[in-house]
Formats: structure tokens, C-alpha cells, sequence
């Protein structure tokens, strides 16, 4: 379903051309339909840069990624990305931040209230529709993102260190909120993210990245993942161990 | 609210007791106490003297101000999303952004005759340039995680511009356009005085050279009216438009 192909890419220096070095280096990964994935690295290894290169915004400068076996050469409906900071806007309530990917595709009123109610329900924001993103708390903020994103019934969600705000808690609940979202809406993730214990929690397949530039150092595979009770068994401890051996190992 | 009604009158209170004090010490015809220029004031204004100068000064300065916002902002606001348009027209603007305009009226006044016309047209010069040049800073200013968000989801460009590009400059061009009021006011009254028959500025100079000094200070209250009037219409616009900003 998602077959990225020797992604390598070169920052271009608008003001003078030039070409920065390698930030990604001939990645190359595929994913079946409602595989959860999760990519980890360090901080600066290209990310972020990825998952806009998979949201089709951003071009690599070698490579090619194919989502559907058709080639990503702009944003896509079936492809919805929550970004770092929620990006979510300050002058609209939950409710209209909620609805935009709906509103800007022209969907009929009434249709959008249907599905954003439904979504926004299931996240208890539902006593905050009126509210901008200013009065809510970090956990609700980033709920209204996956709100925004779902409401337009992707089949892929790239997610770039969504949780990585938040106190251990509440990060917690939302990566078992993101695992029930998962299982009842047919969902294929992309999740980028810096914290061992998350990659091990949420990904069934870990892309772990080398430090600048990303290069795919080991693709592991994780499939007794994917249940809230995983975080408590020993398998969890193990691999949690066994991919912070991996990344320091880079890192030295 | 209530809050707001206590400072204000505080500050206006501390202002009249001022300027009464200055008024005594001074005792010159040319700065009489509150109450007598009050008094002449609310004479004038009742009698009606004033209230086809007042509208005509009002006049002038609003649809100033619209013809500069509705110019001004989308200029400003495509100049600051579009580096090739910038890079053409930038040097323009900065060439004459720091001109003085008010040099222009006598050429505007040879042009458009007496009326409203050059007036209209003088101060609309003036905000012009700085509604422009604070809308461009402005959009210049989008965080680049705010335009991920809304290219993720596949907008036209006009979208972008109606849901992200607007609501983020619009408070900044406001606070730009609260700004620019004191110049254009103070140009408003400059241009009244310059071969004009009406509006506030001609009432102030006449009453001044006729020594009516009663009347010049009722002329000069109503000014100061007119520019808490645009204030206040300001000030509704932003909190009509920008409610997220106030909280
Ligand atoms: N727009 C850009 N222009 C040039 N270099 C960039 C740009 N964005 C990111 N980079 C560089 O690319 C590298 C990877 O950045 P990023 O993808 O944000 O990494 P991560 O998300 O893993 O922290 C960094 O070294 C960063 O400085
Ligand atoms: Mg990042």
C-alpha cells in the first residue's frame, strides 16, 4: 500500500541554489494495509522530513514513494498528517479546526456536522466545541488534531511526534486512544517519534533511523505490539531495551 | 467592563483637572477653563453649527481609512506570499513608504479641485503605505507548521489565504491601522486648514482667527471625539473579528 523507494533527500538553499547535504539517505520501506508503523531517531535526522515527503509535501531529491501503486506528487484525500506542533489554528474553535479538512473540500454541511460530532464524541471534546485551542490543555489540543485528521476518513495518518508534549499520562492515554482508533476505523499509521517506550508501544514494524543523515539502520519487527496490556509484559521491557542498544550504538 | 469605565474616567477626570489648574494660573483668553469650553461646546453642538463639519470630517477619514484597508491588505498580503512579486515591488515601496506625503496636497489640490476628492485621496496615500507594508510583514510571518497544516489537506490558494493567511495578519494590520489614526487625523486636519470651507480643521482655524476662542475649543473637542469614534469602530471591528485574541 506504501512502498517507499530509495528516498534520499537534499534541502535546496532558496537564495542561492545550493544543495545542503544528505538529510535522508536511500530509505527504503513498505507497508501493508493497516500496518502500524513507527519511525524513531534522533532528533535532526529527517523526521519530520519524511513524513512530508509521504504527505506529498515535499519532493524528494532521489526516490520515489507510491501510496495505492500510484506515485505521491502532492497531498493526497486518503492521506491526513497531524503535525508536530497540532497545528491546529488559534482563531478557530474546536469545532471549526475540527471540520477544516471537510470544509476545504467542499463537503455539504450537513455531512461535515455528522462526521466531526461523531469524532469529536469519541474524543470527549464534545463539551468544548465553542472552545479555541488557547483555552484547551495539551492532551485536548492534540485530540482536536486527530480529530481534524480522521474527519476526513483517511486510510493512512502520518503523525509527527504527536505526543511528545504531553506529561507521561496523558501521553499514555492517547497512545491507547490512537491503538482503539486504529482497530474500529481501518486505519494504516505513520508515527515519527523520539521515545523508545512509544516506538515499542505503538509500532508493529520500528524504521529505526542513524543520526544525520537518516539512514534506515534497522527495520524491526514488533507484532506482539498492539494491545493496551502490551506495556506492562516482559516482551515490552525487552524490546524497549534492545532498541535503546540499537540507537546508542549509533550514537557512540 | 466596569473596570475599563473606572480607568477611563479616571484618566479623563485627572485630564480636565489639568488643564483647568493650567487654565487659572494662566489666565489668558486663549486657554479658558473646561467648564466655559465645555459650556461652548454643548452651545455649538446643540445650536447644530458644528454637526456638518463634524459629519464631513468623519466622512473624509472613514472612507480614508476603507480605501486604504480594502487597497492596502491584499497587496500586502500577496506581496508577502509571493518572493518574485516581493522582490519587484519592494524597492518601490521602500523608495516611497518614507516620503513625506503631505508634500503632496498643493499637487492634489491643483488636481482634484477643493473638495473631498484631495483630502480623501492625501490621507488614503498615507495609511495606504503602512497598511501594506505591516500586512506583507505579517504574512511574511506565518509560522511554516501552520502552512504544513493547511497544504496537508489539499486547499487552493485562495482557501489558504481565507483561513489562514487573513485571520493571522488581520490583528496585526489592525494594531497597524490604530497606529497610523493619530497621522491621519493630524493630515485630515492639515488638509482642512489648506483652502477648505468645511470640516473640523476649517472650523478650528476660523473660530482661531476671529479670536472666538469658546468656539476653536469646541472645534477642538469634537476633533478629539472624532478620533475616539474611529478608535472605537476599531476596536469593534477587532473584537467582532478576533475574539480568539482575547483570551
Ligand atoms: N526547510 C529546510 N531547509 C534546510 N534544511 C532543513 C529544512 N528543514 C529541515 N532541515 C534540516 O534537515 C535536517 C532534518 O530535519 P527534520 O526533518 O526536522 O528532523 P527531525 O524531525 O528528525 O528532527 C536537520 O538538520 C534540519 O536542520
Ligand atoms: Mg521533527
Amino acid at each position: 500500500m506504501i512502498e517507499i523507494n530509495d528516498v534520499t533527500l537534499r534541502y535546496k538553499n532558496i537564495k542561492n541554489n545550493n544543495l545542503s547535504p544528505n538529510v535522508l539517505e536511500d530509505i527504503s520501506f513498505s507497508l501493508k494495509p493497516r500496518e502500524r508503523c513507527v519511525v524513531i531517531g534522533p532528533s535532526g535526522c529527517g523526521k519530520s522530513s519524511l513524513l512530508y515527503i509521504l504527505a506529498g509535501l515535499l519532493s524528494p531529491t532521489k526516490g520515489s514513494v507510491y501510496i495505492n501503486q500510484k506515485k505521491v506528487t502532492g497531498p493526497r484525500d486518503e492521506v491526513a498528517l497531524i503535525l508536530q506542533d497540532h497545528g491546529l489554528f488559534p482563531w478557530k474553535t474546536v469545532y471549526d479546526n475540527a471540520e477544516l479538512g471537510l470544509l476545504l473540500k467542499k463537503v455539504d454541511k450537513e455531512t461535515r456536522q455528522r462526521k466531526v460530532l461523531e469524532l469529536l464524541k469519541r474524543l470527549d471534546l464534545i463539551d468544548h466545541i465553542d472552545k479555541y485551542p488557547t483555552q484547551l490543555s495539551g492532551g485536548q489540543r492534540q485530540r482536536v488534531a486527530i480529530a481534524r485528521a480522521l474527519a476526513q476518513r483517511p486510510q493512512i495518518l502520518l503523525m509527527d511526534e504527536p505526543f511528545s508534549a504531553l506529561d507521561a499520562l496523558t501521553r499514555e492515554r492517547l497512545q491507547d486512544t490512537l491503538l482503539e482508533l486504529w482497530l474500529d476505523k481501518e486505519l494504516t499509521y505513520i508515527l515519527v517519534t523520539h521515545s523508545i517506550e512509544e516506538a515499542v508501544f505503538l509500532g508493529e514494524k520500528i524504521i529505526v533511523l542513524s543520526p544525520q543523515p537518516g539512514k534506515v539502520i534497522k527495520i524491526f519487527d514488533n507484532s506482539t505490539s498492539g494491545s493496551r496490556l502490551y506495556r506492562k509484559t516482559q516482551d515490552f521491557y525487552a524490546n524497549c531495551n534492545y532498541l535503546r542498544d540499537l540507537l546508542e550504538g549509533e550514537v557512540k | 467592563m466596569m473596570k475599563k469605565l473606572v480607568s477611563y474616567s479616571l484618566a479623563i477626570a485627572s485630564l480636565i483637572i489639568c488643564w483647568h489648574l493650567a487654565s487659572i494660573l494662566l489666565a489668558k483668553p486663549f486657554l479658558p477653563t473646561p467648564f466655559a469650553a465645555f459650556t461652548g461646546f454643548f452651545g455649538l453642538l446643540l445650536g447644530g453649527q458644528l454637526t456638518n463639519h463634524f459629519l464631513i470630517s468623519l466622512y473624509r477619514i472613514l472612507v480614508s481609512l476603507l480605501l486604504a484597508f480594502l487597497l492596502g491588505v491584499p497587496l500586502g498580503l500577496v506581496l508577502g506570499r509571493n518572493q518574485a512579486l516581493d522582490k519587484f515591488v519592494a524597492p518601490i515601496i521602500y523608495v516611497l513608504y518614507p516620503l513625506p506625503k503631505v508634500v503632496f496636497l498643493p499637487i492634489l489640490v491643483v488636481l482634484m479641485g477643493l473638495g473631498n476628492l484631495p483630502k480623501i485621496a492625501l490621507i488614503t496615500l498615507i495609511v495606504f503605505f503602512q497598511v501594506v507594508v505591516k500586512a506583507r510583514d505579517a504574512a511574511k510571518a506565518i509560522p511554516f507548521q501552520s502552512l504544513q497544516a493547511i497544504r496537508s489537506l489539499n486547499p487552493t490558494t485562495w482557501q489558504i489565504y481565507y483561513h489562514l493567511i487573513w485571520p493571522f495578519c488581520l490583528p496585526k494590520i489592525l494594531t497597524s491601522l490604530r497606529i497610523t489614526l493619530g497621522t491621519a487625523i493630524a493630515v485630515l486636519f492639515f488638509a482642512e486648514t489648506f483652502a477648505s470651507s468645511d470640516g473640523l480643521g476649517y472650523f478650528i482655524l476660523d473660530a482661531m482667527e476671529r479670536r472666538e476662542y469658546s468656539e476653536m475649543y469646541a472645534g477642538i473637542i469634537t476633533m478629539a471625539g472624532l478620533g475616539l469614534i474611529i478608535y472605537g469602530v476599531i476596536d469593534f471591528i477587532e473584537h467582532r473579528f478576533c475574539k480568539w485574541q482575547r483570551i
